[in-house]
């Protein structure tokens, strides 16, 4: 397991007492809890998974995984429960938003939706790094 | 005035619904900031590629970035291109 893929306060992989000193030890756990940059897995939609991602304004899928891999400093990000938002620009630099959920018993976050970014969010795009 | 949503209450379908049809200002002003690191995975939760750092002389950087020009896949795109190539021509076939 990987431990960019648990969420803060997960205790469902029943570390032991050895576990977590190595955790704290690593300062590994300071990172997650507090919320640090940490690593999100995420994918699209198998074909046969329901719902599809719902891609507007002639967005690909390329668009929307350049948007999503691009550096955190070019992104805005919006983290709900379980739920992700992301402003970000594609490769051609047209601002993209992006949203995506996890389910209760997986790690992984799916698109769920992407089309272009309206002016309102292109300006708080702007602003991400105030 | 535009209501805002309670986006709580909200199912994922209904909100992926409303995110489609709405400017979403109001959802990227709720929830956390995060900055995190998106890592792309496969159906069994493996990352689909892995960063590799590498040094390369600056004035072929320069010559890749010119060629790379607007393509979609730019500098990093153009060197997969190129490894997948040389794999083909050379490792692959060592390799089996």
């Amino acid at each position: 397991m990987r431990l960019s893929q648990c969420e803060p306060g997960c205790g469902r992989h029943g570390l032991g007492l050895g576990g977590v000193a190595e955790l704290l030890l690593s300062g590994l756990y300071y990172m997650q809890y507090s919320g640090a940059m940490s690593e999100v897995l995420w994918r699209m939609p198998q074909p046969d998974e329901r719902p599809q991602a719902d891609l507007g304004d002639g967005l690909t899928v390329a668009d929307v995984a350049e948007a999503l891999e691009r550096p955190a400093t070019l992104q805005f990000q919006q983290r709900g429960e379980l739920q992700r938002a992301y402003i970000a620009p594609a490769a051609d630099g047209r601002l993209v938003s992006i949203l995506l959920f996890r389910n209760d018993d997986s790690f992984v976050w799916r698109v769920r939706a992407a089309r272009l970014a309206s002016a309102a969010e292109a300006e708080i795009w702007s602003r991400r790094g105030d | 005035m535009t209501q805002v949503p309670d986006f709580r209450a909200m199912t994922q379908d209904e909100l992926a619904t409303w995110f489609m049809n709405n400017d979403a200002s109001a959802l990227f002003a709720s929830g956390n900031r995060t900055h995190d690191t998106a890592v792309q995975v496969d159906t069994e939760d493996q990352p689909t590629s892995q960063l590799v750092s590498l040094r390369i002389p600056s004035d072929v950087v320069a010559r890749i970035d010119a060629a790379a020009g607007r393509d979609r896949e730019g500098r990093s795109g153009i060197i997969r291109q190129a490894l997948s190539e040389w794999l083909e021509r050379h490792g692959e076939a060592e390799a089996a």
